[in-house]
């Protein structure tokens, strides 16, 4: 905790006034303002320690931030606590220092900077400072610098404190156009779609002992006239579509072939091959798919298809964690697609597709076509529309 | 929310103050009207159901006549600089009144008045100005505190607003504003006022001043403002005569028993004594040489220059609202008290007091006076060894129709019309007494009026040259005021050889019961006369009609005349207090202060002492009970630092260790026992490893490994005796304890070899 009295130009002004009064007062001997120039310079001694006082009994704690993702808004809460006994804190505004590091959060974000109105004596007070996530990755964060310029704006005080930790901002999940779903879904036979599991689908899995509140519909008449007693028809859970989205890095950066009229950096598009990744098995995943994951070129294991929120965190934390800077692998022991799979693979690279050959029916996608695949402005807007008219009935 | 929200009116109110200050400042009703109506509308204009502002071009045209004005004013041939300045300033914030206003256009606002405020410090000194000032500060100390809160809420909602889409669900910043807000935002508004004020009346008073130039000016400012006084009188010129309610000054009686008094008949306070006639009406002090009395301390001291108490006599005690230099009493002032040592001329003849010449001001003291002193008294008073005889013809108002008609006077009353005609001097003395009393009867009689309006007077030319007012008045008009009649009563006493003299004053005759002191108005200013009546006696008559009397004491102070006179007070407070403050005022405290705190420390030197040697009598130390009581007293406070630095560090051992939650009594054992860790953590502490409150002493103690390896292994075995004891609730064996001294030593060591 390291506590610091800053030079700020309001205050620079307001001493270069105090002069100025207090010499125009010895010269013409004015008692007035002599008492202008006594008011200003108590102002002035006030000011330092009543913000003084405030900082001495001020401690902060960051909440660890929830992963968010790039492009969207990050809430990093602060807790301040005002261990004074008497005296109230006003007007403080925390904000983040600059870290030395790489993955530093001045890299990634604005300035955070929470405001907190009032901290009473011994009150604990939660604040937020909400930025814009520019990019994705592991981010950085170690002092938190609280400071204040109240009662009167002279004097800025500041205490800084060390609170090491590390935010994972997810790739950015632009919306795609719809059709890229449907044209990538493979064409299954109907039993490929039966899950080995009883559910509300239409075909027959087996019979069980009626349970009260089983449609009429549902009662097997002659299985259960031969038995003498009731059975119902159990039928089998449709298996949900699958996609398993393969993002081949391989190939280190300085080795993408692009040319200066593509008008991207190869940094930017592995960016775009990432964000592409991300952003189809969002839509995936809002679709209904069960969704996996394959990195080639890192050392990561692939991640199984499943549905639900964490899985989807899961992938998205994947995703976000990917450093480009590492050197990549150039035989991995896996090549990210298994031929015994039952699901849609789309393959997407961050340049030019290579042929895998391990199976057909692959979907190949670039980086580069991240720009044809976003949906439109006018069509995002009211997709963004849908989606919160959406939430809004799920929340009612 | 409603504090927030506030904000733009209180903004607004403080602006208009400043106007306000300018324009009183300047002295300037027009200025007032203009300005304050034009600001007032803005705030319809901006902030009503429309809510328009001025476009920005039309502004920043305005702006640039307003500056081209000022250049103008300011290449006059002798240009008033402040004049200029405070109404450039003063259209500027006219301008910005009408433009949109954001944060910074508030800060830029709350500036200009700033500037407004301190042009009219430099254009004024009046009370008003003052007080609005003093309203200002205070407003500005709130507004301020709310424009600081206003802008940060601001800057955090525009920052919010770029970092939120306008899709997004995250709710707008809305600031919970409650009771306690509300409460601690009055408090810290108190407590910083109430701290201004006192530090900076504590930078006024010491701030270095110099002899300035302003200093002889603001003095005699304030004794000019004692109107109705005058130490001359002059019949045919004088216009100070006044119907005025002013305060002048308050005045408190108090008997020998110094219990506050009402006199029973008016008190006359004398300023001066006029025994020297000039002619044409003019009346003046002959010239006298008046003892220096030097004035000690806080003590009484006496005029007939002995030392020693004074006697039980009646004592005033006067609150001038202006510092006045001339020193009012009754006959006969016998003592003084003032607080301050400041020289005081005495005159002996005339038995009047005021400040030496090179003393600033005053505006209190105390008199002591003898309403009925004996001649003894006033022998030692007067230090007269010889009786005086018959006064000299120098400066006499002779004439020989008021001769005739004083003759005519004392035959009618069948006394003697001459001095002449009396043989022995007590026959003299009881003659003047009766003489006087007849001239008294004379005046007092219907044939003459009390007024104050002569504008209708013209004194008739004869022969050339003008009749001398008294005459004219005694013989013809017969109308006139206290000067007219106390001159005529002297005239007709002179002219057959009395000795008397006019004296300028005023009259306390207003008593306020619920206060206890006589109000002094400016009305209240009176002139009557002294008559020798003995050798060392001058005794007072009043020639002035009793209705003047009567209209004094039936003086009834309304609800607008007690406020008049409370500000009056102020006013005079503001003068003496703050506006005629110099070098030699500050000198003065200074010695005060210096004479106070020697006083105490000489006060609580005794107290202590005679507390020791009661101490030492009641347990019978002895000669050298001294010595006992000062290692006593030495044990004691060893005692009290011991004790207050184990419960400091108990307290210390309690949080460190998680136990605030639980009483001493509960777990004093615990506290015994796990002083090591707090030792740590000081020791780790004073490396700079100071463990975060909110890790748990073992992860600490793992994540010390990657930095500090060496130090790590000391501190994760001290961790783990920690929570043997604390939570294992266990004693730790010898074997344990002495293991874990070595690690407290290893751990110096390694902390050491790093350093």
């Amino acid at each position: 905790m390291r506590r610091r009295y800053h030079l700020h130009i309001p205050g620079v002004v307001y001493c270069g006034l105090i002069l100025l009064v207090g010499l125009v007062a010895i010269r013409g001997q004015n008692n007035v303002l002599f008492l202008v120039f006594g008011i200003m310079f108590a102002a002035l001694v006030i000011s330092g320690l009543v913000s003084g006082a405030m900082m001495m009994g001020l401690r902060v704690r960051r909440l660890d931030p929830a992963p968010t993702a790039a492009g969207e808004p990050l809430l990093i809460r602060y807790e301040v606590r005002n261990i004074n006994r008497l005296v109230p804190i006003f007007n403080v505004h925390i904000e983040e220092r600059p870290v030395s590091e790489t993955n530093g959060w001045q890299h990634f974000m604005d300035l955070p900077r929470a405001w907190i109105m009032h901290v009473g004596a011994k009150e604990v007070v939660h604040g937020e400072a909400i930025v814009q996530a520019k990019k994705r990755g592991i981010v950085a964060m170690n002092h938190v610098r609280v400071w204040t310029t109240f009662p009167f704006g002279i004097i800025k005080k500041s205490v800084t404190f060390t609170l090491p930790t590390h935010v994972l901002i997810e790739p950015k999940r632009e919306p795609l156009k719809r059709e890229l779903l449907r044209s990538i879904e493979v064409p299954q036979p109907v039993g490929m779609r039966i899950s080995p599991r009883a559910g509300g689908g239409d075909d027959y899995f087996g019979l069980r002992e009626y349970r009260s509140n089983d449609s009429i519909r549902q009662i097997a008449w002659r299985r259960s006239a031969g038995l003498d007693q009731l059975v119902s028809i159990e039928r089998s859970q449709p298996s949900s579509p699958r996609l398993r989205v393969v993002l081949d890095l391989e190939k280190p950066t300085a080795s993408l072939r692009i040319s200066e009229k593509d008008g991207v950096t190869a940094r930017e598009l592995e960016e775009n091959a990432i964000t592409l990744a991300a952003s189809l098995l969002a839509m995936a995943d809002q679709a209904g798919f069960e969704v996996g994951l394959s990195v080639r070129g890192f050392d990561l294991p692939p991640i199984a298809l499943r549905r639900g929120q964490r899985h989807f965190r899961r992938i998205m934390a994947a995703l976000g964690r990917i450093d480009l800077d590492q050197p990549r692998q150039k035989h991995t022991s896996h090549r990210g697609i298994r031929e015994a799979e039952r699901t849609s693979i789309v393959v997407i690279h961050p340049d030019r597709s290579d042929d895998l050959s391990e199976r057909s029916d692959v979907v190949h996608l670039t980086g580069r076509q991240l720009e044809q695949l976003r949906l439109p402005v006018e069509e995002k807007r009211s997709a963004s529309k849908d989606v919160s008219t959406g939430r809004q009935e799920v929340a009612a | 929310m409603k504090l927030l929200q506030r904000f733009p009116f209180m903004a607004f109110v403080l602006v208009l103050l400043s106007i306000v200050a300018l324009c009183v400042a300047q002295q300037s009703v027009g200025l007032l009207l203009v300005a304050g109506v034009l600001a007032a509308v803005s705030w319809y204009f901006t902030e009503g159901p429309r809510g328009r502002s001025l476009p920005s071009w039309v502004a920043k045209l305005l702006m640039l006549t307003a500056a081209m004005f000022l250049a103008l004013d300011l290449l006059q041939p002798r240009p008033d600089v402040p004049s200029a300045l405070g109404q450039f300033a003063l259209w500027m914030i006219l301008i910005k009144l009408y433009e949109k206003r954001t944060a910074r256009d508030y800060g830029q606002l709350l500036a200009l008045s700033l500037l407004l405020v301190l042009i009219g410090c430099l254009q004024s000194t009046d009370f008003f100005f003052g007080l609005v000032l003093a309203v200002y500060v205070i407003l500005g100390i709130y507004v301020l505190l709310l424009h600081q809160m206003h802008t940060a809420h601001e800057e955090v909602r525009t920052r919010r607003a770029i970092a939120v889409d306008e899709s997004d669900r995250l709710p707008a910043l809305q600031p919970v504003i409650g009771l306690r807000l509300v409460r601690d935002f009055r408090f810290l508004i108190f407590t910083i006022s109430v701290a201004t004020l006192l530090l900076s009346g504590t930078v006024f008073i010491m701030f270095p001043r110099g002899e300035g130039q302003d200093d002889r000016g603001l003095s005699s400012r304030f004794t000019a403002q004692q109107a109705g006084f005058t130490t001359d009188v002059n019949l045919v010129d004088g216009g100070r005569i006044t119907d005025s309610r002013r305060a002048v000054m308050s005045v408190q009686l108090f008997d020998a028993f110094d219990q506050a008094h009402q006199s029973a008949e008016p008190l006359h306070l004398r300023g001066a004594t006029l025994d020297y006639y000039e002619g044409d009406g003019r009346w003046r002090r002959r010239e006298a040489v008046a003892s220096r009395v030097t004035h000690r301390g806080a003590d009484w001291t006496r005029l007939d220059g002995r030392s020693g108490s004074t006697e039980a006599t009646m004592t005033l005690d006067v609150r001038m609202l202006h510092a006045t230099e001339v020193l009012f009493s009754p006959l006969v002032p016998t003592a003084m008290q003032m607080p301050d040592l400041v020289p005081v001329l005495f005159d002996r003849k005339d038995l009047t007091l005021r400040l030496g010449e090179d003393v600033s001001p005053i505006s209190r003291y105390r008199v002591r006076f003898d309403p009925s002193p004996t001649s003894e008294r006033l022998r030692r008073l007067q230090q007269i060894r010889q009786p005086a005889g018959r006064s000299a013809a120098l400066g006499r108002l002779e004439d020989a129709e008021i001769r005739e008609l004083a003759e005519r006077l004392l035959g009618e009353s069948r006394l003697a019309t001459s001095v002449d005609e009396l043989e022995t001097s007590e026959q003299y003395w009881q003659w003047s007494r009766e003489a006087a009393n007849v001239f008294l009867r004379f005046l007092h009689s219907p044939e003459f009026h009390y007024t104050l309006d002569l504008s209708d007077v013209t004194f008739p030319i004869r022969e050339g040259t003008m009749m001398d007012p008294v005459k004219y008045f005694l013989l013809e008009l017969r109308r006139g005021h206290c000067e007219y009649f106390a001159a005529a009563f002297v005239a007709l006493c002179q002219n057959v050889g009395i000795e008397s003299r006019l004296v300028t004053g005023y009259l306390a005759a207003s008593y306020d019961e619920s206060a206890q002191q006589y109000t002094v108005l400016e009305r209240h200013a009176h002139a009557w006369a002294e008559v020798r009546t003995n050798p060392y006696r001058w005794s007072t008559f009043d020639p002035t009609p009793p209705s003047f009397i009567n209209n004094v004491l039936r003086d009834e102070a309304g609800l607008a005349d007690r406020m008049r006179w409370f500000y009056d007070r102020m006013d005079g407070l503001w003068g003496r207090t703050v506006v005629s403050y110099d070098a030699r005022t500050q000198n003065r405290m200074a010695r005060q202060w210096d004479l106070g705190i020697r006083e105490w420390a000489r006060d609580m030197t005794r107290r202590l002492k005679l507390w020791a040697e009661e101490i030492n009598r009641m347990f019978y130390f002895g000669p050298a009970g001294y010595i006992w009581m000062g290692l006593i007293a030495l044990v004691l406070f060893i005692g009290i630092l011991a004790i207050s630095k184990i419960i400091h560090r108990l307290q210390r051992l309690k949080r460190a260790a998680r136990l605030d939650r639980t009483t001493l009594h509960e777990s004093p054992w615990l506290l015994q026992r796990m002083g090591f860790y707090l030792d740590m953590l000081e020791l780790l502490e004073r490396a700079n490893l100071r463990k975060p409150a909110a890790t748990p002493p073992l992860i600490w103690a793992t994540q010390l490994r990657d930095d500090r390896p060496d130090v790590a292994e000391h501190v994760t075995a001290l961790v783990r005796d920690f929570y043997e004891v604390r939570y294992g609730e266990r004693q730790l064996t010898d074997d344990e304890l002495r293991r874990q001294r070595e690690h407290m030593r290893g751990l110096e060591r390694a902390l050491e070899k790093k350093q």
